[in-house]
């Protein structure tokens, strides 16, 4: 291999890790396989005991299926403050958050940045394999929650879960008794694939709709606001595509060439 | 007797009017105030939804508007508010009495407001002792005969 070679490697190795968000971004191949969507009826009413949660509120995760889907490349982080900004320049964020996922960002802005970096949003299906692996864990680590493995409210402390809607006027990420982490700040978190922050930090907005004929789309993964309910793979939570909140972020995936 | 069943009238008609005021919304399930009814203000006040006027309550509100205007139903933005916000956006009971006290001290003690409810519940009160007496008559010369 010549030396130019080796430095253009060297190259787009460092700018792919150091710069587009950290150490911790790249993309990471999910062979293909079978996805396990959803969540079973039996299998629901047992996640919740102890919450106030109702079954019927994630009901919409029902039926579990399993569902082919072709390999792909997926980003291994949320898409940061300063790997959005290398697209969008006119991107404002404060100098401390720029290794935090891009918030305040609607569908359509999601989708622009992915179709910009020859990429796409991912389909539920290739999100939920990338998150669950082979096994459809409940939670991207496993079955079993821990709340050392994912950014949720309870990550900030008892005050997080107080007058949470008050967070929604600010405009950044910022930590106001919780808020958003560094991407991948909790590895242990990662799934079997190795992506991180599948559970909790930002919800992602995802490619598809939730329901077509009323236009709202789909998110998954929980956010630093939510509960440890909400953090399981198979939530989902709908939207208009024209929402933007500070827990409300996104990550691309990438057909394999 | 008949103070015995004075205090019964007085204590029927409060009882009843903050149980309808605390816990039973007038507005239909399916719109923005019955569904705000069910959902705790996320404001830094300690109200409940449907009696919040701040920006981030009317922000909620707006959401649950949209939601319904969209087709959803009372259990999907109830459970949209508890994915997102979870036990927060909730309301305990207890939550709910402080919530409507809260809102029903808030602006003071204004005079006119006070006497309006006084008259008010002495014109139930007295429709319920007069009721209570009427049956009291029927019952108890049949037990004395």
């Amino acid at each position: 291999m010549s030396k130019i070679t080796c430095i253009t490697v060297l190259a787009v190795l460092f700018l792919s890790t150091h710069v587009f968000g950290g150490e911790l971004y790249k993309r990471i191949l999910v062979p293909k396989g079978m996805a396990i969507v959803g969540t079973g009826p039996t299998e629901l009413a047992t996640q919740f005991e102890g919450t106030r949660a109702r079954a019927e509120w994630y009901a919409d995760e029902t039926p579990q299926r399993q569902i082919e889907v072709g390999a792909f490349l997926i980003d291994s982080i949320e898409v940061t403050n300063k790997r959005y900004k290398k697209i969008f320049p006119a991107h404002k964020y404060p100098s401390n958050l720029e290794n935090h996922p891009v918030v305040n960002v609607t569908w359509t802005q999601a989708n622009d940045f992915c179709v910009a970096v020859s990429g796409r949003l991912p389909t539920e299906n290739e999100w939920e394999r990338a998150a669950r692996g082979n096994d459809g864990n409940i939670y991207p680590w496993g079955d079993e929650f821990d709340p050392g493995k994912a950014v949720f409210v309870e990550s900030g402390g008892a005050e997080a879960k107080l007058k949470v809607g008050s967070f929604e006027l600010e405009e950044s990420g910022n930590t106001l008794l919780g808020g958003t982490r560094p991407a991948g700040s909790y590895p242990g978190g990662a799934s079997s694939f190795g992506v991180y922050d599948m559970a909790g930090n930002v919800w992602e907005w995802v490619a598809g709709y939730y329901d077509k004929n009323n236009a709202l789309r789909l998110l998954k993964g929980g956010s630093w606001l939510t509960p440890q309910v909400s953090l399981r793979s198979a939530t989902r939570l709908f939207d208009f595509d024209d929402s933007r909140y500070n827990d409300y972020g996104f990550r691309c995936a990438y057909n394999p060439e | 007797m008949k103070p015995f069943l004075m205090a019964l009238s007085l204590v029927f008609v409060l009882s009843f009017m903050s149980g309808k005021y605390i816990f039973i919304s007038s507005a239909p399930e399916q719109s923005v105030m019955g569904i705000s009814h069910s959902l705790a203000c996320p404001c830094e006040c300690p109200m409940v939804l449907e009696d919040c006027h701040m920006s981030c309550g009317l922000s909620w509100k707006d959401q649950i508007g949209a939601q319904l205007m969209a087709g959803k139903t009372r259990t999907d933005i109830t459970g949209y508010f508890y994915k997102r916000y979870g036990e927060a956006a909730l309301l305990t009971p207890s939550q709910r009495v402080a919530g409507k006290w809260y809102q029903v001290t808030r602006g003071g003690y204004p005079m006119k407001d006070m006497v309006l409810f006084v008259a008010i519940v002495a014109v139930w009160a007295s429709i319920s002792y007069l009721v209570l007496v009427s049956i009291g008559e029927k019952i108890w010369p049949a037990r004395e005969k």
